[in-house]
């Protein structure tokens, strides 16, 4: 194919990276693998330094308390393997990915644990007033919310709907894979015992980044047990954080990697409603030429979701990846709950996601491509 | 064609089956269009590399790009394997 091709599918994993991440984590690879605390040398350390990068983009969370995983799958894991939920009560929604549907599933089997998921609306938010019924009728041990949909980008509410339920005793988690780097979170860590996220998508770090932030007062049970650089006569994990969650041969790589997307992050900020806003624009552009999109209004991430007459999903995401160079997903997207209200049960829905590199001229190409695709065969 | 390697994708809520099907040479159009004969062929000559959907009067779909050595077999519930499907002198 002699045209680039249009990477849409930024809400799986960003592309390109932030500059100089690169340059960075080939660099890494390139020193001397010198484990401040482990080898007996000093220097410095790259995975100290992120955490501390990571702590000025979550006030009110320490660097010791940020603990570092492979992705958000593992650290939404961590925080609910790690919490004492044998019979609690907890309330989620039908729009969690499945990083968090799969271990409440585990728990419910294994711990008893009861989950009631609040059901979303046809854009794809929990309904508010069903998250506060919910909240007095089971009085959770532990709430859980994505803050925005990798499906449809609708945003949740969760300075409220977290404070609601922080106000009466409940722990909070919040899934924060859609929205950091993508919005700020500073209205909404407040509310936030737990947040989980990834490094790897709208923070445009290297894959095998993520973070588990834990609020002070908050403890999690070791998950994963085994060496830690310390304590090695112990028999059992350290007590203290981040060494209780963080098992075996740390990834210094990718978190050097990391820093440097949030340092660049940080010396290059963005309009946050201008992404929203070139979804918002692909959305009436999709609509005018006859797909059938998840119509999102109110705060939204870069994600799109439609569908194509005449169209399975699956066909419309290969022929826009492989016969035009449109790089998307298409299906359920590990989502698979949100799509009874958002109405596109069963095959799900072909996603287009932007980041801040995506120009206005990918999404016309894109378009072009979705519109050929409906007026196109001969 | 000569089909030299079946791998199952899915399976559809209706039973029917997918597979991804590849090939020894890369699909030509020539092949497409014999292997769509007396069937409805989608063929979208326009895309930077042509996209084709067949929909088979029997129930199978195949659908890929021209120049690509895979495709995409969708095989209805009770159907024949590829493999079968294939052999019966198509393409």
């Amino acid at each position: 194919m002699d045209q680039p091709f249009v990477y849409l599918n930024n809400a799986a994993t960003s592309f390109p990276k932030a500059p100089a991440v690169a340059r960075e984590v080939a660099a890494a690879l390139e020193r001397l693998p010198l484990e401040p605390g482990r080898t007996g040398g000093g220097g410095t350390d790259p995975l100290r330094e992120c955490r501390k990068e990571l702590a000025r983009l979550l006030p009110g969370f320490v660097p010791e308390r940020i603990v570092l995983t492979k992705n958000a799958s593992e650290a939404l894991n961590l925080a609910l393997l790690g919490l004492d939920l044998r019979g609690a009560d907890v309330v989620a929604t039908a729009g969690e990915h499945n990083s968090v549907l799969r271990p409440l599933h585990r728990l419910r089997e294994s711990a008893g644990l009861r989950p009631h998921l609040v059901a979303c609306d046809p854009q794809g938010r929990a309904e508010a007033g069903e998250w506060l019924r919910a909240l007095e009728t089971w009085n959770p041990h532990l709430v859980v919310l994505n803050h925005a949909s990798n499906v449809s980008g609708a945003v949740n509410d969760a300075r409220t709907l977290l404070g609601a339920a922080k106000a009466q005793g409940a722990l909070t988690l919040l899934d924060a894979s859609q929205t950091a780097g993508m919005l700020p979170l500073d209205e909404v860590l407040p509310a936030a015992d737990l947040v989980a996220f990834p490094g790897h998508k709208y923070l445009l770090g290297p894959p095998g980044t993520g973070v588990l932030a834990i609020r002070e007062g908050v403890e999690l049970d070791s998950v994963f047990t085994g060496g830690t650089g310390g304590q090695s006569e112990a028999p059992t994990m350290p007590d203290g954080l981040p060494a209780r969650l963080e098992v075996g041969t740390p990834n210094p790589v990718s978190f050097a990697g990391l820093s440097a997307s949030l340092g660049w992050l940080r010396g290059n900020a963005e309009d946050p409603t201008r992404i929203p806003g070139l979804a918002d624009s692909l959305t009436e552009a999709l609509q005018r030429c006859g797909a059938r999109v998840v119509a999102v209004s109110g705060p939204r991430t870069g994600v799109v979701s439609f569908t194509l007459p005449g169209w399975t999903v699956r066909d419309a995401g290969m022929a826009l990846e492989r016969g035009q160079g449109v790089v998307c997903r298409a299906g359920l997207h590990c989502a698979p709950l949100i799509h009874a209200g958002l109405g596109t049960r069963p095959e799900g829905t072909v996603r287009f996601s932007l980041s801040r590199f995506t120009t206005p001229d990918e999404l016309d190409r894109a378009v072009w491509a979705v519109d050929r695709m409906l007026h196109g065969a001969r | 064609m000569v089909l030299v390697d079946v791998r199952r994708l899915d399976d559809c809520l209706d039973g029917a089956r997918v597979y991804s099907c590849r090939f020894a040479e890369p699909v030509t159009e020539r092949q497409v269009r014999e292997l769509a004969a007396g069937e409805k062929l989608e063929y979208f000559a326009d895309f930077p590399r042509p996209f084709f959907r067949i929909f088979c009067a029997a129930g199978e779909q195949v659908k890929g790009v021209v120049g690509d050595d895979d495709l995409v077999v969708v095989m209805p519930a009770g159907g024949p394997s590829p493999d079968t499907f294939f052999s019966a002198g198509r393409g």
